[in-house]
């Protein structure tokens, strides 16, 4: 049977998987979507077990969203549960597995794997002991890990006997975490401790640095070191080990003050900036308090692991974590995973912090510039609309590169090659054509090459708006800035470059050159193709600029022009009064049009009426009535025939 | 006036609750229960209530009086209680103050369709020369002929018209009313109809001039002596005004589209409107100017226009009686005049509505002075700036603004303003207030009036700040409009940190 049949049996599940195509964050479609199929299972148990097809279609969909968001322990959990329904314990907890594979910081998912493994004698107890051990490492240091450590200590009582060694090893460990529970333990190990010697539970090594610590015998005593600890064994267990308990006592209580506010687990909402902030603020005092002792490092990371549950779609706390182990020398091949989990999984693509620190990190430690040049290409590539990118490609190249005139020069083709290129839709005045240089525009450099293919009419102006830093700011010509600048004003690669304006107004403003200010705000209000609010913000600035530079004479002159430039940007004003967006609008470039176009749509946008019933001789409300003793003329009208017509819906094809 | 308030009846509650207003002006429910008391002063203790009347004695008048008056110069927009200010004098026979109250009223509130309407009602009490009370009703048209609820003064018109015989009048009046796209068009129409079915060789008159008889019909008066003429005319003549009526219908009926959404009706004090309400008077008002762009009429439809500016005008201060706490409405009518350049009433409008908002406000006072500023008026953009710095003596913005005022009268001060007031800031010890006024730093950058060496010299003498605008505009300066290497070091924050 083919799956659209399947499917026409349950339009519910068809229906919402429609509705999920385009909505894949809304967590209610795929509650959904699950609880139909959970239903389904529930009701049909025992016929869906020979059903293999329409069986594999129902666990795919929760497999795609545990796929997609594999923090959802939730949804682990009905999805195990579903299997084992459908397919049996052996193969629900293989997808247990997976999803310790996939979500390894997940405490509860761990314990689940843990009980069943242990209550059902899955494996053997060396195999077992192997699991405790890398479970340990996940999650042993989770605040609320003592769900983990009392079926560890459990095992190992039935296992090794509450006396044996290995049991109080375990123990030891446990003691030293700042848990929410950490009172259970430390009171089970003084319970026990008396049945040790104190070689079974101190290393010797730290024994003598303990005692040579706390000065309790003089230096010259060095070869009663053993007769001492003979002596006085219990007390210096029992001083040890109290130092210890009291810190982590300490410990748990201030860890308590941030793990009783900060959220959890993970879901489709985004992060708030305040429950980002109680992370950071909890991860800050974490390392402030590693910074300062020696302590057990994988408290931390492990800490900032189980930060990345909630807040792995900002880019915020990846950040922190990549620039912690920076910092402090972890393992490349490390940092690269997470990376590499950040940038491909996780953060999403309009966050380029994280990324951009990849490259740094990938430039400068592991010197790899061709990996870097490919991540700038494919960043560039997925966010077409974007300006910054590029400019820091460049900024990258141009250390790189030896002749920085032949680069610059190269950026500045990119741009005209482009434009000539696109010469049909920019203008479609004939005169440029004749103009055409015969010199074919050569781009030399092979990185620019290849940018030159990925450039969008967003993000091309980004070129001459770095060629142009680097001539102001660095050469400090004015000129050769200000020529560049003017070489491509009003063509259509920079028309809808918001850098490219913001970049020549900025440096005019430097120079305070009034005219060309004026030329700027005038060309970007009536031609270009920028956004409502960026054309506003450049308006607001040119009259902020007016009121601080002009002179009483220049005000007079253009009074008319920052009035107009007033009702341009004012929320409040209507529609009508927007003199530069209707110029803009019309295809013509007069106002009129829109003008038109307004009074057609009045009081239904985007629906034309052909006509509005009009008396056209009105008698004046604002004159006596009395005036004259013969009765008022008759009234004429225009278009009363069409008082009845409905307005038309325009349907623009899209 | 001279009150001795030992003759007042139930003083020390009146005292009592008149001190709260005093010390809570803007406490509306504290004044309504204050002008309750008042009114009922003598009997506050008694069983039966009554309340204040012409018999009472001197001081308890003056009292209500003197509550009611400072009421309206605190809410200036409260229309019935102007009404009932009046309606005090009217009681205590003080015919020309109750007259006064009115006329005072109305400037505050030209379009106040029911302060027009108790107006006329007052006047029909005072005057029996109907020509004069003409003369009354047509100035009441004037105002709010355009009110889309104004049956309720029509009716009243056109009774007083029919009651005294002016049947000329009569006929006039109503062929102007139906005219008006309105709630109750219909009625009139009806009415009009009517005059048509029942015209004499009298009243044809006034329903049809001669010109157009000759013109339209190619007839004379006495043409109409024929029956079969005379037919002929008065269905030519309903023909004519069924087209005038489907066309006050269309219109009608587009005003209601918005007239219905709006549900309040008069203003009061700290009254918070629904985003629909104030969303209706936005598109309500559009819409009207719509109809009045160029492209909607044609250059000889003078009165056409003119029709419409006024209609335009009247839902604006209809709009404003109960939106009169949004600035936005202030600045949209002042941005009406701005479109038609008329600086000097877009100032008016902006005036009115300042004394009318909260201070917090700003954007108000900051546009009026953008305007005196544009108009050149400097001395004008001083004066009211230092009076509005009086009020909020440490706001940047209106400070920004003294610097540009000052810019234009005398440049050479703008830099010693900016140190003076840097230095004051200082001397306050408020970090928050500091750091906020370090934006001068950046905001200094951008006056050519101020040279390099000054900003150099003022950056020197303020080299101990480490604010965030303070550094901002140093690295700004030094990057970009001197062109030299920066020397504040670059912390790197974020993404990029220094361990690389």
């Amino acid at each position: 049977m083919s799956n659209n049949s399947i499917f026409q049996n349950f339009p519910q599940w068809e229906k919402t998987k429609k509705e999920l195509e385009d909505d894949i964050y809304n967590i209610d479609l795929w509650n959904e979507l699950i609880s139909h199929h959970e239903k389904l299972i529930n009701d049909h148990k025992e016929l869906l077990k020979t059903r293999i097809e329409l069986k594999k279609l129902l666990l795919k969909d929760i497999d795609i969203l545990v796929t997609k968001f594999p923090y959802y322990q939730s949804y682990w959990k009905r999805y195990i549960a579903m299997v084992d329904l459908l397919e049996g314990k052996n193969t629900s907890i293989k997808i247990l597995e997976r999803s310790l594979i996939s979500f390894p910081q997940s405490l509860d998912l761990w314990v689940d794997y843990l009980i069943i493994i242990v209550t059902n004698s899955l494996k053997n107890e060396n195999e077992i002991k192997d699991l405790f051990i890398k479970a340990l490492k996940n999650i042993g240091f989770h605040f609320l890990g003592h769900k983990f450590w009392d079926i560890y200590l459990n095992w190992a009582k039935t296992t090794y006997g509450i006396n044996s060694n290995d049991y109080m090893n375990i123990l030891l460990q446990v003691i030293r975490i700042p848990l929410h529970q950490y009172a259970k333990y430390s009171d089970e190990f003084n319970k026990l401790c008396k049945n040790f010697t104190i070689y079974d539970i101190i290393e010797k090594d730290d024994l003598i640095a303990f005692i040579n610590k706390k000065k309790y015998l003089s230096t010259n005593l060095q070869d009663d070191l053993d007769v001492y600890i003979d002596s006085n064994s219990e007390n210096l267990i029992h001083n040890y080990f109290n130092e210890i308990l009291d810190e982590v006592e300490i410990r748990a209580q201030d860890k308590w003050k941030y793990e009783s506010i900060i959220k959890q687990d993970f879901d489709l909402n985004m992060i708030t900036i305040q429950e980002l902030n109680q992370w950071i603020s909890y991860l800050k005092y974490e390392e402030e308090y590693h910074k300062n002792t020696n302590n057990d490092e994988r408290n931390l990371l492990n800490l900032f692991e189980r930060a990345l549950i909630p807040t792995c779609f900002s880019d915020k706390i990846w950040i922190l974590y990549t620039r912690y182990l920076i910092q402090n020398n972890g393992p490349y091949n490390q940092i690269e995973q997470i990376f590499n989990k950040a940038c491909d999984h996780f953060v999403p693509l309009d966050l380029k912090d994280i990324r951009y620190m990849y490259i740094k990190f990938i430039e400068l430690k592991l010197k790899k510039d061709e990996n870097c040049k490919n991540i700038f290409l494919s960043l560039i590539k997925e966010s077409p609309t974007e300006s910054d990118p590029v400019s820091k490609y460049i900024q990258f190249l141009i250390n790189k590169v030896e002749s920085k005139e032949d680069f610059l020069k190269d950026l500045v083709n990119c741009v005209l090659k482009f434009n000539e290129d696109n010469e049909d839709i920019g203008h479609s005045n004939k005169k440029r054509k004749s103009n055409k240089s015969n010199v074919k525009l050569m781009i030399k450099n092979k990185d620019i090459e290849e940018l030159f293919k990925i450039l969008t009419f967003w993000n091309i102006g980004e070129l001459i708006v770095s060629v142009c830093k680097y001539h102001w700011l660095i050469e400090k010509n004015i000129k050769r800035t200000r020529d560049i600048l003017m070489s491509v004003f009003s063509t259509y690669a920079i028309k809808s470059n918001r850098s490219y304006w913001f970049f020549f107004f900025k440096f005019e403003i430097c120079q305070r050159n009034k005219k060309n200010l004026f030329n700027i705000v005038e060309s970007v209000k009536t031609k270009s193709t920028l956004n409502i609010s960026d054309i506003n913000l450049l308006i607001e600035e040119y009259n902020s600029f007016v009121m601080k530079n002009f002179t009483v004479t220049d005000l007079k002159q253009n009074e008319r022009d920052i009035v107009k430039n007033i009702l341009e940007i004012d929320p409040e004003s209507s529609t009508h009064m927007k003199h530069f967006l209707k110029t803009r609008l019309a295809i013509d470039n007069d106002e009129e049009t829109v003008n038109k176009r307004l009074f057609k749509e009045n009081g239904h946008p985007a629906a034309i009426c052909e006509g509005v019933p009009t008396l056209t001789n009105p008698l004046l409300v604002s004159e006596f009535t009395f005036k004259s003793n013969c009765a008022p003329p008759l009234p004429h009208f225009r278009n009363v025939e069409k008082s009845s017509l409905n307005v038309k819906y325009i349907r623009e094809s899209i | 006036m001279n009150i001795n308030l030992s003759d007042v009846p139930n003083k020390e509650r009146w005292i009592s609750i008149a001190t709260q207003v005093a010390n809570n002006p803007d406490d509306f429910k504290l004044w309504e229960e204050l002008i309750q008391i008042t009114e009922f002063l003598p009997s506050l203790n008694l069983k039966t209530k009554y309340k204040i009347n012409s018999q009472s004695t001197n001081i308890e008048k003056q009292l209500v009086l003197i509550v009611y008056e400072n009421l309206l110069i605190q809410f200036p927009l409260l229309e019935q209680y102007w009404i009932n200010y009046s309606n005090w004098f009217y009681k205590f026979n003080n015919l020309s103050k109750a007259i006064d109250t009115f006329e005072r009223a109305l400037i505050i509130l030209p379009n106040s369709l029911i302060i027009w309407n108790s107006y006329i009602d007052l006047q029909l009490k005072l005057n029996s020369d109907n020509d004069k009370m003409i003369i009354n009703f047509e100035r009441a048209r004037e105002a709010i002929g355009y009110h889309y609820l104004a049956n309720s003064f029509f009716d009243k018109y056109l009774y007083f018209l029919k009651n005294i015989n002016y049947i000329k009048h009569y006929h006039i009046l109503l062929r102007k009313i139906i005219e008006i796209p309105q709630y109750d068009y219909l009625k009139y129409y009806k009415e009009f109809l009517k005059l048509i079915e029942n015209a004499n060789f009298d009243t044809i008159k006034y329903l049809i001039s001669l010109e157009d008889l000759k013109k339209d019909y190619n007839l004379n008066w006495d043409d109409l002596f024929k029956p079969e003429k005379w037919k002929l005319i008065k269905i030519e003549l309903k023909k004519k005004f069924t087209d005038l009526f489907i066309t006050t219908q269309y219109h009608s009926w587009k005003f209601y589209n918005f007239e219905r959404k709006l549900k309040t009706f008069y203003y009061k004090p700290n009254i918070k409107l629904t985003r629909l309400e104030l969303q209706t008077w936005k598109s309500y008002i559009e819409y009207i100017e719509i109809q009045n762009l160029k492209i909607a009429t044609k250059e000889k439809e003078i009165n056409l226009i003119k029709n419409n500016s006024l209609l335009i005008d009247t839902i604006y201060n209809r709009c404003l009686i109960v939106t009169a706490s949004y600035p936005y409405f202030w600045i949209k009518l002042s941005n009406y005049y701005l479109n038609y350049n008329d600086l000097k009433t877009a100032k008016l409008i902006l005036i009115k509505g300042i004394y009318l908002n909260p201070i917090e406000n700003l954007k108000l006072r900051i546009r009026l002075i953008d305007l005196f500023i544009l108009s050149t008026e400097f001395d004008k953009a001083k004066s009211f700036l230092y009076e509005s710095l009086k009020l909020l003596p440490n706001n940047i913005q209106l400070f920004c603004k003294l610097l540009e005022v000052e810019h234009f009268t005398q440049s050479s001060n703008v830099s010693k303003l900016i140190i003076n007031k840097l230095t004051d800031i200082l001397k306050l010890g408020n970090i928050e207030l500091e750091n906020q006024f370090d934006y001068l730093f950046i905001e200094m950058l951008n006056f050519s009036c101020i040279s390099l060496e000054k900003i150099n010299q003022i950056f020197e003498k303020f080299n101990t700040k480490k604010s965030y605008y303070y550094l901002k505009a140093k690295k700004m300066f030094f990057e970009i409009y001197k062109n030299e290497k920066p020397i504040i070091k670059h912390i790197p924050s974020g993404w990029e940190c220094e361990y690389f």
